[in-house]
């Protein structure tokens, strides 16, 4: 073993702090040694040639090389051991520049560290074998992450070198922040007219894969042969055949709701959009917030809330009912109603008071004229997918009672195309939409239109009433009919059970409401007594109000436990009801006729089934009241008689059906209160929607598909406020409802309903949840169909061989530093500015505040840069970063040039410290400025420096200048916000195992001499994310990368370093420990002659060497790092006699 | 204050990058650390970090990437359990845990790679040389060689985070005495082999090691069905042992 040492002087880097001959003569004393030299300059050519000479001469077989750190120079050492026939690997470094005499000032003791280094190297050196570079094909591509001026320029530059250009963009253009700007300095050249030219170019070079609203997912692999993988945003409409003609966004209801990201939230827009005009690519995005609204959780037939509120804000009342219609065909009943159960379910409730959804309803349905269809008609002949009525089924379904559970099936059913015949008891359709509600709170009219709608929009639905189906009758239908549904609603009276129920004057509340509402004479007592607490009770005792009566309403619990409704309840006193709570009557007397009821006091025990607390009569306290009449209202249940016999199951009083109306027997089907018991319209109507499908899918002989139960996420509030920070307070409209005292002997309808303005001024509180409402008009409206609503995340495998991150930066938030009065409106950031001047920006162009012009303006530099010094910020903290931005002071010289461009008598004034401009053209565009007459006022950064307002009202920006306080009142104050590293900068450099410098940005492979390359091989960075820059320069780094990276590209392979490990298989015991730490699947155990043995793929190993330090029987050799070769290293460090100082 | 040896194990990627930009930025700190590179921190080996006690180090340093920054994903989670075990046989062997340190240092923190070395430097100094007897390290060294050990420090994690092949999930408690447990027992079989070098009955090996003769004869019994050591004669009724290999070859496992 023949060992050659030589010490570099590096000029006086090294020897000024180390003695290098000491160290040469020292190292002459080591074994193995046979050469050692200093020498001026190692890395020279002389220096070079001195060990390749060695190496022929002296027939070396290892060289050390005691110098700067091997990330500097390895790679020159081992070329020259390379040239001379020694093989690369058999070099070792001593870092005795960086690590030695850089960092230590005592000559003496530098002297001795280096000799100790020296030993542990050649040590090292002894033991190091040949090894040979593998070799990995380079796959002829690219990846560029940001589709900014920076990555625009990489991919042309790389794809018109011949290269296949991959370009991911997270935004749904490409552009970047050179698309937002308005002009660049020093030119004033227009942004977008540069910047378009080559976006365009990007789409449609046949090089350049534009991947746009997506996000890099992962990256594997190495320099030559990365795998990676993209992840997709859906964005709900197709790419490819989106022709950017925007009818999507004109039929969205959903419009100027949502922050625009491009404009910084200056101004608004719609679900369905495109960032800006010259977008690339030209194609519309959905933005969806990825869940449901509570409001359409909350409604039990699923009915699109948000969609129609929006719609109702849009003065589009057809479009708003024709998507009610899509799951709920009696939007004008339910408008009336609707105990509205989605508007508890409102996210507005955390802030102020729910939307009022139902009046919304109810204005729109009353809104539209019912007879006249023809537009929504026109509109179906124009879409043949949507008509299904034109689908004529043979199968005739009988529904039994023509309730709102009837009905709804009936309509849905005859869409499909069945004949549907509706059998109804009573005279008129409707069940207890006809016969149990008031017309006070239902006029007659709104269920008859209603009705007719179903009758002539669904087609092929006959509504025989008078019928009355029997036991008999009902087998017969069995016969006559593939299906029935049973929708009988409970309309039977529940008796009281006491002593007297017999006596004339005693009647049932739904047999009173029923007689009235067909309009038969009815004639209550004077003293009326209600018993009961639900909405029958309630209803029953308004109506007998209404017909003159004194009315007295008896519940047993107290106010708390009442079953009605709070509103009617309150609306019921109002007009004059009593209410007396916590009694129930225990007989009534009468000779005859009823003429007392006898009543007990109760008191509230303990909780029942019901989770109310349960009354219990209190000993004694009877008391008579005196009535001529008493309406009982306690409960209702269906008349199931007519299925004795049928063998279709019960449950107590109820149908027994499972969610999809489905009963035992295959072809009967049940729904509505019959199932559920005394129910909401809302509840019959999802029951009748269900069963309609149910019944077709039978029909047609298609399984059911299962019943949807998975939890929808919910959107929730703190969804919202991530897009809306802030969210006002809106009261909400209420609904005005017709005097009390007129009420008594009317039965009109109490309340008025909206007028159209208040109503558009309700709709328009909505926050729009869902963003997307999902009404699907765009579907209807885009004739390339590209919508595609039900698009999913995506995921994209590339394989490249070099990648490029061009991932840009974000401005500084000014709010973290409260002294520069952020809040205000008339303070805003420069990238603010610069969509004001932009005339495709939100003012068109002009610079306004809240409409105003602003007179003075005043610019503020160094806004989160160049805080070395904590007092800047007037807080004592430091929100911001140490280094200049760069940027900032040419572009308040421009932007300050554009003040006095658009607004002709403004002022224009700059506090600044330091003016740096020091590009081409950038010094004579700053006097240009000055002498425009743009005021500079000079201040230290040490300085406070406060913008508010006094109690005038006034905006003034105070400070410090030249030793006095300088105060300036400004109209519009403009903060130079400097530039920062993107939020998700740490997760990218994670993914690409990249790493970052001290101000987070990317780090360079060295500052100097690698400026685009990383640290990991065949990853380059390219602009603001490797630190702040101008446009100019981007650019010229950007071209400058492209170029870095086609040196990879324009190879057939890459070599890489054979720093790999391998496994001795006579040692391995095959326990697979190294194979669970290695954490890219580069060991596998596999079973060989000998037993179980782990081996490793050279290529996939990254060399850690994780493996080596955790095999149990030290099997695994981690090349260039073995045990023996660091054990050997320390020892050495260690074996030299020390100085004791 | 006294002269001290340290040595520095530093990742490639993060803290021997670090060392090189405080070199660039001429950060000084004490010369007592030689460092030598390695390409991950997840390479050091407990062993490798014994011997470097039992070859002369005062201290040894170990420098890795800042959690989740790991160059190879996970290997300073690694380097984390590895140095704990190494910690726990320092500290079996006399040897003050002060001595051996782990640190996350980034490519960019040069000035904070100084002010670390230079504090660790000074603390080093202030314990002075290491006290403990050869034969101590050695054990230790022997200790962190052995098959169980370098199991437990790979595995800790799986086990704490996944649980055993029977699903077991381990607390940090469980764990901790499962470790202390298992270092001790080793440690103390490691050095009974290196004092049977030449013979000694139990009573002598306990009065010795400073153990109870009980642990001191669990221990021998335990040798003895490994084939590790044998009788060498029995004097007065009482067994003399010797050693028969220093290693435990054929293991199973």
């Amino acid at each position: 073993m023949k060992i050659g040492v030589y010490i570099c002087h590096c000029g006086t880097n090294i020897a000024a702090t180390v003695d290098v001959e000491a160290v040469a003569k020292f190292a002459e004393t080591l074994p193995d040694v046979a050469v050692s030299r200093a020498y001026v300059y190692m890395c020279s050519d002389p220096g070079q040639e001195l060990i390749k000479a060695d190496i022929l001469d002296a027939k070396l077989d290892r060289v050390v090389v005691a110098s700067c750190s091997p990330r500097m120079h390895e790679i020159t050492f081992r070329s020259a051991c390379e040239e001379a026939g020694l093989n690369a690997y058999c070099l070792e470094m001593a870092n005795i520049r960086e690590q030695c005499s850089w960092v230590h000032s005592d000559r003496e003791k530098g002297t001795e560290k280096a000799k100790e280094l020296v030993a542990s190297a050649v040590a090292k050196a002894a033991l190091l074998e040949s090894l040979e570079p593998m070799r990995v094909g380079v796959t002829p591509s690219a990846l560029i992450i940001g589709g900014g001026i920076a990555g625009i320029q990489c991919a042309l530059d790389i794809a018109d070198a011949g290269f296949q250009v991959y370009l991911v963009e997270k935004e749904p253009s490409v552009g970047g922040h050179m698309a937002q700007l308005d002009k660049t300095f020093p030119t004033l050249d227009c942004s977008a007219c540069v910047l378009t030219p080559k976006m365009v170019d990007v789409a449609r070079h046949d090089k350049i894969e534009l991947i746009t609203y997506a996000t890099v997912d992962s990256v594997e692999g190495y320099v030559g042969s990365f795998k990676v993988k993209v992840k997709k945003t859906p964005r709900y409409v197709d790419e490819d055949k989106c022709t950017g003609c925007g009818e999507c966004a004109i039929v969205c209801p959903v419009k100027e709701v949502v922050p625009n990201e491009f404009d910084l939230g200056l101004s608004k827009r719609g679900a369905v959009y495109i960032p800006f005009p010259q977008a690339i690519p030209m194609v519309y995005t959905i933005d969806k917030m990825g869940g449901i609204p509570p409001c359409r959780l909350g409604c039990p037939a699923n009915v699109n809330v948000q969609g129609y509120v929006a719609l109702i804000a849009q003065g589009r009342y057809r479009e708003a009912i024709d998507l009610i219609r899509e799951v709920n065909p009696l939007p004008a009943i339910c408008g009336y109603v609707c105990p509205h159960p989605c508007e508890n379910e409102c996210n507005r409730v955390e802030i102020d008071d729910p939307i009022a959804i139902g009046a919304l309803k109810r204005f729109a349905a009353d809104n539209i004229d019912y007879e006249d269809e023809t537009d929504a008609e026109t509109e179906e002949e124009d879409n043949e997918t949507e008509d299904a009525t034109d689908v004529e089924r043979a199968e005739k379904i009988a529904i039994i009672g023509s309730g709102p559970a009837g009905l709804t099936a009936a309509f849905y059913l005859a869409k499909c195309g069945y004949h549907v015949r509706i059998l109804e008891k009573l005279p008129v359709p409707g069940g207890m939409l006809a016969v149990g509600i008031p017309e006070y709170r239902l006029p007659k009219d709104i269920l008859k239109k209603e009705v007719e709608y179903i009758k002539r929009e669904g087609g092929r639905i006959e509504i025989d009433t008078g019928v009355e189906i029997d036991k008999d009758g009902f087998e017969r239908l069995k016969i006559d009919y593939k299906a029935i549904f049973v929708s009988i609603g409970a309309d039977k009276s529940r008796a009281f059970g006491i002593e007297g129920e017999g006596l004339k004057g005693v009647v049932h509340g739904v047999e009173f409401l029923r007689e009235l509402n067909l309009g038969n004479t009815v004639v209550p007592g004077k003293k009326v007594a209600v018993v009961g607490g639900g909405d029958v009770a309630i209803d029953a005792a308004r109506c007998a109000l209404r017909l003159g009566s004194d009315v007295t309403l008896v519940y047993r619990r107290s106010r708390e436990e009442m079953p009605a409704r709070d509103e009617e309840i309150a609306d019921a006193e109002a007009e004059g009801v009593k209410i007396t709570f916590l009694t129930n009557p225990s007989r009534f007397i009468g000779d005859g006729f009823v003429q007392g009821m006898e009543c007990v006091k109760m008191e509230l025990g303990e909780q029942d089934g019901s989770g109310r607390r349960r009354p219990v009569p209190v000993a004694g306290s009877e008391y008579i009241q005196d009535v001529d009449t008493v309406i009982l209202a306690v409960g209702q249940q269906s008349a199931l008689e007519f299925l004795e016999g049928s063998g279709i199951e019960l449950e107590g009083n109820r149908i027994k059906a499972d969610g999809d109306g489905r009963t035992n027997i295959e072809c009967v089907f049940a729904a509505g209160d019959a199932v559920t018991g005394p129910a909401t319209v809302v509840d019959a109507i999802a029951g009748g929607r269900r069963a309609a499908e149910a019944i077709d899918r039978y029909l047609r002989g298609e399984p059911l598909p299962e019943l949807e139960r998975e939890e929808k996420k919910r959107i929730v509030l703190e969804d919202i406020k991530a897009r809306l920070p802030e969210l006002e307070k809106d009261e909400r409209r209420e609904v005005a409802k017709i005097p009390a005292e007129r009420r008594r002997d009317s039965f009109e309808v109490v309340e008025l309903g909206f007028i159209e303005a208040d109503a558009i001024e309700e709709a328009k509180r909505c926050m729009t949840c869902g963003i997307c409402a999902d009404c699907r008009l765009c579907e209807t409206a885009c004739e390339a169909d590209a919508i595609s609503q039900d698009m999913e995340e995506e995921f994209v495998q590339l394989e490249v061989g070099a990648i490029i991150a061009a991932t840009g930066y974000d401005s500084f938030d000014p709010s973290l530093e409260p002294n520069y009065g952020y809040e205000y409106d008339e303070v805003i950031t420069s990238m603010e500015f610069e969509r004001l001047c932009n005339a495709s920006g939100p003012t068109n162009g002009h610079i306004e505040i809240n409409g105003e012009t602003p007179k003075e303006v005043v610019f503020i530099s160094c806004v989160g840069s160049r805080e070395k010094y904590k007092g800047q910020t007037g807080t004592g903290e430091m929100a911001g970063n140490a280094y200049c931005s760069r940027v900032c002071c040419m572009y308040i010289a421009k932007q300050a040039h554009l003040v006095r461009e658009h607004i002709s008598d403004a002022n224009a004034t700059v506090f600044y410290t330091d003016v740096r401009a020091f590009g081409k053209g950038f010094e004579e565009f700053y006097w240009r400025v000055k002498e425009e007459g743009v005021n500079y006022i000079r201040r230290e950064l040490t300085d406070d420096l406060k913008v508010d307002k006094d109690g005038d009202g006034q905006l003034r920006v105070k400070t410090v200048s030249g030793g006095r306080q300088v105060e300036k009142e400004a109209d519009l104050v403009v903060l130079a916000t400097g530039i920062v590293p993107k939020e998700d900068v740490r997760e990218t450099a994670r993914k690409l195992k990249i790493t970052q410098s001290g101000d987070k940005f990317f780090l360079e492979a060295h500052p100097k001499l690698r400026p685009v390359d990383t640290l990991t091989n065949g990853i380059f960075i390219a602009g603001c994310c490797q630190s702040p820059k101008d446009i100019p320069d981007t650019v010229a780094q950007a071209s400058a990368t492209a170029s870095r990276a086609c040196s990879i590209l324009s190879k057939e392979y890459v070599e890489v370093e054979p720093i790999t490990a391998e496994v001795d298989e006579t040692l391995c015991c095959g326990c697979g420990i190294c194979e669970s730490v290695c954490p890219y699947g580069a060991i596998e155990v596999i079973e060989t002659e000998e037993g179980r043995r782990a081996r490793v793929t050279g290529v996939k190993c990254h060399g850690c060497g994780t493996c080596g330090s955790s095999c149990i029987k030290k099997a695994v050799k981690m090349h260039q790092f073995t045990d023996e070769q660091l054990i050997a290293q320390e020892r050495a460090a260690l074996a030299t006699e020390k100085v004791v100082s | 204050m006294a002269e001290v040896n340290l040595i520095g194990f530093m990742c490639n990627w993060c803290s021997y990058a670090g060392a090189d930009l405080a070199g660039v930025s001429r950060f000084h700190y004490p010369p007592n650390i030689k460092i030598i590179r390695v390409m991950c921190s997840g390479r050091v080996d407990p062993e490798l970090i014994l011997d470097t006690f039992l070859y002369g180090a005062d201290g040894v340093f170990i420098g890795g990437c800042h959690l989740g920054d790991c160059h190879y994903l996970e290997g300073n989670y690694y380097a984390e359990k590895k140095i704990e075990m190494a910690k726990r046989l320092l500290e079996a062997a006399g040897v003050d845990t002060e001595r051996l340190r782990l640190e996350w240092i980034s490519a960019s923190e040069g000035e904070r790679f100084a002010a670390i070395i230079t504090e660790f430097t000074e603390e080093i100094k202030a314990l002075g040389p290491v006290k403990s007897e050869r034969e101590e390290l050695e054990s230790a060294c022997m200790a962190a060689a052995d098959y169980r050990l370098r199991i437990l420090a790979t595995k800790e994690r799986e086990l704490l985070e996944g649980g055993n092949k029977y699903g077991e999930v381990f607390t940090m408690h469980e764990m901790a005495k499962l470790l202390d447990d298992m270092v001790q027992e080793v440690y103390e079989s490691k050095r009974i082999l290196l004092k049977l070098k030449k013979p000694m009955s139990v009573k002598e090996l306990a009065s010795a090691m400073t153990l109870k003769p009980n642990e001191v004869f669990r221990r021998i019994l335990d040798l003895k069905r490994h084939e590790l050591i044998e009788i060498h004669e029995i004097r007065d009724n009482t067994p003399t042992y010797l050693v028969r290999a220093l290693n435990e070859g054929g293991l199973t496992e």
